[in-house]
């Protein structure tokens, strides 16, 4: 009774509360992505009176002859993150996980800590050690007589060498995500496989991966959208080139608007990428829905995989 | 051209700063009756070179005595030098163009010649300021217009193709080959080649040296762009004359549009097909690891595309080609002594039977170092009335005599720049006087790579050159693609600029 009063009497002044930030997220984020999407129907330099240009920019960027080199960097890129990001990092958390309590805490910090270094620096390093000849990464090749690659200057590298900065790549948010799933699994439930005899490359595949879905997901669309936001390396390691062979949308947006003063198509690259993200994470968060919710696990006498038990359909989440 | 001018304290600037002050404060003291029709109050928002620190950085130092000594004579107006750290004119005109829809660009901008006269700048963004330019500059005695007082050669740069003169130009600066001494020996070229092929037999002898005989940099439009305009300056010099509408010492947007529409700048013209050819026979002598540099980039820049100037004092590289701004950075690195430089040779029929042998001394170069302004229109800095103008173009007069001119540019530049302005004081930089053209400078033609048709051609035509030099594209297709960007830039122009080229 008390807390349903609370609610009537609170709920206004909660409201009111809240106004600030509505009101600060809808002139900072909201109004500039509905003026985007509006945007992207006029032509417009940025001085100038803008002309309404209908889907026209729109079709000449699908039609631009850069459209298929960016999409197909771009998957490279996502596709490439994506797997980065889950192996390396689900990786390490199991490491981590499985380690004697000291050394796991002392890994713990050790492993986030470069989370601190700022995106610019990292990228500056990553400039230095994948200079041509003279960088470290080359130097390395060079000793043991191996080829010495131009990175960022070889077409067939270029995109390579954007992938590999942040190696080994643990430092991140996905990191701290699997850990504390790996953390939260229900413990009988790992002290049932072990009884059972699951090896620890068993127990990863068959318990672990299965019941971390969630965190999948959520891994799965942040370094996704991440990706396909994040042309800063880019920017300031190839701007693009050599040619097309980094040139992504994002960078192309930001290109058309603040270089080549297209404001409008910029703005219509921009919406195009809003609603790829958006299928993308749609298209993410179905393929890696759990199928149950806590459902107790048993492993099959005669396969060994894990199954929900009888009494506790699969389809039916737990109350 | 593209070019952002780099800065560089060293001891000459001290040195050259208290030397002249003395005599500037004597100047002073006799220009200063004009009021340049001023009244009240007026703040100058006004833009520093790039790159140049704040107005109390030393490399600011002759502007900041300047701009005390004019605010001293001139009670109720006030100077604010704004820090421009823009790392490229398109960068720095993405910002002016945000600025300006709000009414709130500054009053004096840093501008460069090429997307002011191309038209890739807005209309309307700038003032014409050529009847200020009529009349006599107030702080010279005895000139007849202030515009008499620049050098034949630089008024040709400040005019846009209607006659109207939206920016002033400061200085000079010039292009050449930098090469290293012990390279040169090694390969045993004893001296300077005099043609275009010459030169491509010479970085034949560093390549069998064992030394990488160039650096081609397409990191960044310097190269590239440079390399359009000599070529095509070059090989089209019997042709311009049937599309240089505008008779202007550059082809600009109407003219490059004029010559793509009567199929003279196309791929299909054999003369102007051999400018991209030669470019592919000199890809194949430069530094491939390096080409994400920028000839332009500062020495001690930290992100790539870094300075190509340690490869050439690490002795990586025999030549790099550079501007007259290497010189200063180069003996400041202590490579004083260690290299030689000569102006890019022309390109005869050694080389191509189409070569025409005309002299390219000084058709890359131009008035593009320091010095370079605009000044805003009230649409798009609503503080600039026309009295407010008058006070604007009095303090650039101010700035703009020779003596003041010269002052500044050189404490600026360390004597890499010339003034445009004649009787300029200079710093003689050894070097420098072999890139400095003797004779009439041939019509430039510039063509893509330098905002002529506009900013999203030219990154278009970077990335066409980038594919093409590193090998990934062929020649076959390359030219399939330049002529598709020629074709639809001519048209994006001209119905950009409501003109019909069906009239030419």
């Amino acid at each position: 009774m008390t807390s349903s009063w609370l609610r009537v009497r609170y709920r206004p002044a909660l409201a009111v509360l809240l106004l600030p930030s509505l009101l600060l997220i809808g002139v900072f984020s909201y109004y500039p992505a509905v003026r985007s999407l509006i945007g992207g129907f006029y032509q417009w330099n940025g001085f100038s009176a803008p002309v309404y240009a209908g889907v026209s920019q729109f079709t000449q960027y699908v039609r631009s002859p850069t459209f298929n080199p960016e999409v197909q960097n771009l998957a490279i890129l996502v596709g490439g993150s994506i797997l980065i990001t889950l192996v390396s990092q689900f990786t390490a958390a199991e490491i981590v996980m499985h380690m004697p309590r000291r050394p796991a805490t002392v890994a713990k910090y050790v492993l986030i800590l470069p989370i601190v270094l700022p995106p610019l620096v990292l990228i500056e390093v990553w400039a230095y050690l994948l200079q041509p000849g003279s960088g470290l990464v080359d130097r390395i090749l060079g000793a043991v007589g191996l080829p010495q690659p131009t990175w960022f200057s070889d077409p067939h590298l270029a995109l390579v060498g954007i992938l590999l900065i942040g190696f080994p790549w643990i430092a991140n948010l996905g990191f701290l995500i699997f850990l504390g799933g790996l953390q939260n699994l229900p413990k009988e439930i790992l002290d049932a496989s072990r009884i059972d005899g699951a090896s620890a490359l068993r127990r990863v595949f068959a318990v672990d991966i299965p019941l971390l879905l969630p965190q999948f997901r959520i891994v799965v669309v942040l370094s996704g959208i991440y990706a396909v936001q994040n042309f800063i390396p880019i920017l300031l390691l190839t701007n693009g080139g050599p040619g097309t062979a980094t040139l992504v949308p994002g960078l192309d947006m930001y290109q058309s608007a603040f270089a080549n003063d297209q404001y409008g198509y910029g703005m219509a690259i921009g919406t195009l990428l809003f609603v790829v993200m958006l299928v993308f994470t749609l298209i993410a968060m179905r393929a890696l829905r759990p199928r149950t919710t806590r459902a107790p696990y048993r492993i099959a006498p005669t396969t060994r995989r894990w199954e929900p038990c009888e009494e506790f359909p699969s389809e039916e989440p737990l109350p | 051209m593209r070019r952002i001018p780099i800065r560089r304290t060293s001891a000459i600037t001290a040195a050259l700063l208290a030397g002249t002050l003395t005599g500037l404060a004597a100047c002073s003291s006799g220009g200063g009756s004009s009021s340049g029709g001023s009244s009240g109050a007026v703040v100058i928002k006004a833009e520093l070179p790039p790159n140049t620190g704040p107005i109390t950085a030393a490399d600011n130092a002759g502007l900041k005595l300047l701009t005390t000594q004019y605010e001293t004579a001139h009670k109720g107006v006030t100077v604010q030098w704004l820090p421009n750290n823009t790392a490229s004119i398109t960068q720095a005109n993405a910002t002016l163009e945000s600025q300006a829809s709000g009414g709130s660009a500054p009053d004096l901008v840093w501008e460069q010649y090429g997307p002011v006269t191309s038209g890739a700048l807005p209309a309307g963004l700038l003032q014409n300021i050529k009847p200020y330019l009529d009349k006599p500059n107030p702080y010279v005695p005895g000139n007849t217009s202030w515009l008499s007082l620049f050098s034949a050669s630089t008024v040709p740069y400040m005019t846009s193709p209607n006659g109207d003169i939206d920016i002033i130009l400061g200085s000079d600066v010039e292009t050449g080959m930098f090469y290293s001494k012990a390279a040169f020996a090694k390969a045993g070229i004893s001296s300077t080649p005099a043609s275009w092929a010459d030169f491509v037999t010479d970085l034949g002898k560093l390549k069998a040296a064992g030394i990488t005989p160039i650096i081609f940099a397409d990191g960044g439009l310097c190269n590239p762009s440079w390399f359009e305009r000599l070529a095509t300056s070059s090989m089209l010099a019997s042709q311009v004359s049937q599309f240089d509408v505008n008779h202007a010492q550059v082809t600009n947007g109407l003219d490059v549009a004029v010559g793509i529409k009567k199929g003279i700048i196309s791929m299909s013209n054999p003369r102007y097909a051999e400018v991209w050819k030669l470019l592919g026979q000199l890809a194949g002598y430069s530094a491939k690891g390096p080409s994400s540099y920028d000839a332009c980039s500062a020495p001690t820049a930290t992100t790539p595309p870094l300075s190509t100037q340690s490869m050439l004092i690490q002795g990586k590289v025999g030549i790099l080609w550079g501007g007259s701004w290497y010189i200063p950075q180069l003996n400041s690195a202590g490579f004083s002594g260690k290299y030689g430089v000569f102006p890019e040779p022309p390109i005869t029929s050694a080389s191509t039977p189409l070569g025409t042998g005309t002299s390219t001394v000084g058709v890359i170069g131009g008035p593009n170092g320091n010095g370079q302004w605009g000044v805003t229109s009230q649409h798009a800095d609503s503080t600039m009335t026309p009295a407010k103008t008058a006070t604007v173009m009095n303090f650039l007069a101010w700035l703009f005599t020779p003596q003041h001119l010269g002052y500044w540019i050189t404490i600026n530049q360390q004597g890499a720049d010339i003034p445009t302005v004649t009787g300029a004081p200079t710093v003689n930089l050894p070097g420098l006087e072999s890139l400095v053209p003797s004779g009439k400078v041939p019509t430039v033609v510039d063509v893509v790579l330098d905002d002529v048709l506009s900013t999203a051609a030219t990154n278009s035509g970077l990335r066409l050159v980038q594919d093409y030099i590193d090998g990934s594209m062929p020649y076959s297709a390359f030219a399939s693609q330049w002529q598709s960007l020629l074709t639809s830039s001519a048209q994006a122009w001209a119905t950009q600029n409501h003109v019909d080229l069906n009239k030419y």
